[in-house]
């Protein structure tokens, strides 16, 4: 019996030590591993000198740190980047994470190509209060998170100053309401010098600012409610046709084409994303940015912005690669850098209180007009199609002059297609 | 009476290989061994056509009963379902009716305007070579590009043309933005691409015609005008037969030149089968693959039985493409 007791006792020790003394040996192991060097890819649709910015971020990363990753950036036009990604991560041939814009979060989610990063915040032992929520909240789907905010934006409402100044306008009040906007587009057009006060341009996917502006709305946030055939749309749009029939902005534009144009001085005013601001800096234009002006029910803005996210199918390794990324794109230099050569909006609450952010006036307006974001369809898969079947369609014809009672009719018959799933 | 024909063919094809069937084998191992040649000649350009071609067209027909997104998720079978719902879909009707516009427009004046122009090239001249250079060149450039110059070189607001056209007096309306004339738009841009290709192939089939035609045409009193209409036409037929066929498959599959251009718009006045395809696959969700492989399939059908048809009349019926 004593001899069973001293030889499981032994063969006990033996075992634990063996377990203990193969311990130290795992975590250097593991260690190791997680030293050893890994190489991550992604995928965007940074096309523009933006994209400049983010290589050279990318390649300072890739010189200077110490987690042994490198990352691989690969940059294709929107359409490509749509085509491609889709069929790429479900045959498990497509890269390590995706830089997207947060409107594809959900259809991505929805499909599979998404992993779940719950435990990012604790795993980089960042901390999330830090960051502005509401810009944190986009990268969550039913309480699960499912990517790392990499810019935020709205639209705004850019001013050319000289134009203001020539047509006899305040350069530096801007129009704050739509009276006052629709005022400064007819008193800074010119049609004999081909200037224009403002630029509709038929394929601009937010008109839905306006209607919001007016009390007005599109679809409920859950996508189950047509919100769109309303007395309120319909005067806001009738609103919009009259300024259009006043020859406020050139007819039947495009939304680079109006881009080309404000750049050339030939239009006063032009609402887009702060992605101009780089391109307008660089050339010299004397131009100041406001918020979207307010109607009768407030002044809105349609929220924007893209993600990092983790493509379906990483290992452990890349997982944990690419959020050393993610962290590294949190820290307030890289933000900083983003923000100050491209004009986003600053997101980072320690950031806000750089005394190089407080003095930039562009990233100080931009700030203050971002504070009106609304969420537009960011939470439905069919986000695309009431882009493409609803709106295009609508405002295209509400541009041309057609009828507007008849264009939202149809435009709400087609939005019950949409949310019959059709 | 015809069965009767065949048997005694047959019988006098059996009694000639009875009575000479040395020569016969070795003509037949001959021909055998020639045949393998011509298939292994013929293979590489098979196994690429079997899977960029055969695979995927077998494959968009199967996909086309389906459901299947462009995540890879459904794939559930759903038989003649997308093409019930592509028979009531209007936009299917209008893209159908713009390719064809576009077709009916584009593939006439692209081989008129090349018969023209080689009326007056017929001599084969240092200059006229040049000029076959030239007019060929725009066909090398890639479409996406041409359509990108032709935009900005229409543009109303910072165009060079509607300026220029500006200082004589001419309002050049915003043709691309117009209803009325983005498609004209696009089918001129097309055919400037485009005609150089198809002057070059009739040309080459023209300098084929045998001068003792001309000669003898000539001697007979035709006029120049008379030699083109009655020699060189009928010479270069079958040329002229390749290249409506050709052009024909291409225009009803347009899509660069009006992606880049126009978008299909101004209200889908210039939104073209493929171009719709493209839309309901990777623009717009659901991105349904399915039910843009059956309209995939539907443009397959149409351009075989349109092709079939001018086939059938471009060629003389005992011809062969």
């Amino acid at each position: 019996m004593n001899k069973q007791i001293c030889s499981t006792v032994l063969a006990g020790a033996m075992t634990a030590s063996m377990l203990l003394g193969g311990m130290p040996a795992m975590a250097a192991e593991t260690e190791a591993a997680s030293s050893d060097p890994i190489t991550i890819s992604f995928w965007c649709n940074f096309t523009g000198s933006d994209g400049d910015v983010l290589r050279e971020i990318v390649d300072d990363y890739n010189k200077t740190n110490t987690d042994n990753v490198t990352v691989n950036i690969d940059i294709m036009d929107y359409q490509t980047l749509q085509a491609k990604l889709p069929t790429a991560v479900s045959t498990g041939n497509g890269p390590d994470f995706i830089l997207a814009g947060i409107e594809l979060m959900q259809q991505y989610r929805d499909n599979d190509m998404l992993e779940p990063i719950d435990d990012f915040w604790k795993a980089t032992g960042l901390d999330s209060s830090n960051f502005t929520d509401s810009v944190l909240q986009n990268s969550y789907i039913d309480g699960s998170q499912y990517g790392v905010p990499m810019q935020y934006n709205l639209q705004y409402l850019y001013y050319n100053k000289d134009l203001f100044q020539a047509a006899g306008l305040d350069p530096e009040t801007p129009p704050a309401t739509l009276d006052e906007f629709a005022d400064a587009a007819r008193k800074t057009t010119d049609a004999s010098k081909k200037q224009y006060g403002i630029a509709f341009p038929t394929d601009y996917l937010n008109y839905v600012e306006f209607l919001w502006a007016n009390g007005g709305d599109v679809i409920s946030e859950d996508g189950t409610k047509n919100l769109l055939n309303s007395q309120e749309n319909i005067d806001t749009l009738t609103w919009l046709q009259n300024l259009m029939k006043d020859g406020v902005s050139p007819e039947s534009l495009g939304a680079a084409e109006a881009d080309t144009m404000f750049q050339a001085g030939q239009l006063a005013m032009e609402i887009n994303g702060p992605w101009n601001i780089n391109g307008l800096n660089q050339l010299g234009i004397n131009y100041g940015i406001t918020a979207l002006p307010a109607g009768s029910a407030g002044a809105f803005s349609p929220a924007g912005g893209c993600d990092w996210m983790l493509a379906k199918g990483a290992s452990d390794e890349t997982r944990a690669a690419v959020y050393k990324w993610m962290a590294h794109w949190l820290f307030d230099e890289v933000l900083k850098k983003w923000s100050m050569v491209n004009g986003f909006p600053v997101w980072s609450k320690t950031l806000l209180e750089d005394p190089d952010i407080k003095g930039n006036e562009i990233l100080t307006d931009v700030s203050k007009a971002s504070t009106i974001g609304r969420d537009w369809h960011l939470r439905l898969a069919s986000g695309s199609q009431i882009d493409n079947d609803v709106m295009k369609p609508m405002m295209e014809k509400v541009l041309a002059g057609q009828d507007v009672k008849t264009c939202v009719q149809e435009a709400s018959d087609a939005l019950d297609q949409v949310i019959a799933g059709k | 009476m015809a069965e009767q024909r065949m048997v005694s063919a047959g019988q006098i094809e059996c009694g000639a290989a009875r009575r000479r069937p040395a020569k016969r084998s070795g003509k037949q191992t001959g021909t055998r061994r020639s045949q393998k040649q011509a298939y292994l000649f013929l293979l590489p350009s098979l196994a690429i056509l079997t899977v960029f071609v055969f695979v995927p067209l077998i494959g968009a027909f199967g996909i086309s009963l389906t459901d299947i997104n462009i995540y890879m998720k459904g794939g559930s079978f759903v038989g003649l379902d997308n093409f019930r719902k592509a028979f009531h879909d209007s936009r299917v009707w209008n893209a159908t009716l713009n390719t064809c516009v576009f077709t009916l427009f584009e593939v006439p004046l692209q081989v008129f305007l090349a018969l023209f122009l080689l009326m007056f090239m017929m001599r084969n001249r240092r200059f006229d070579k040049f000029l076959r250079s030239v007019f060929y060149l725009p066909y090398v450039c890639s479409m996406t590009a041409i359509s990108i110059v032709w935009s900005m070189l229409l543009d109303p607001n910072s165009g060079m043309l509607p300026y220029l056209l500006s200082k004589v007096g001419i309002q050049l309306p915003n043709l691309l933005g117009s209803p009325t004339w983005a498609m004209p738009t696009v089918i001129f841009v097309s055919v400037w691409k485009s005609f150089g290709y198809t002057l070059t192939i009739l040309s080459a089939a023209a300098l084929g015609v045998s001068p003792s035609l001309y000669e003898s045409a000539e001697l007979d009193g035709a006029g120049r005008w008379q030699q083109f209409f009655y020699v060189t036409i009928p010479g270069i037929r079958d040329s002229i037969g390749f290249c409506l066929v050709t052009t024909l498959i291409t225009a009803l599959q347009v899509f660069d030149q009006i992606y880049v251009m126009t978008g299909g718009g101004p209200l889908y006045k210039t939104e073209t089968l493929v171009g719709y395809i493209y839309d309901r696959g990777f623009q717009t969700a659901p991105y349904n693959l399915g039910y843009a492989s059956s309209i995939a399939v539907y443009l397959f059908l149409l351009i075989a039985v349109v092709t079939a048809v001018t086939r059938r009349y471009s060629f003389g019926q005992d011809d062969e493409l």
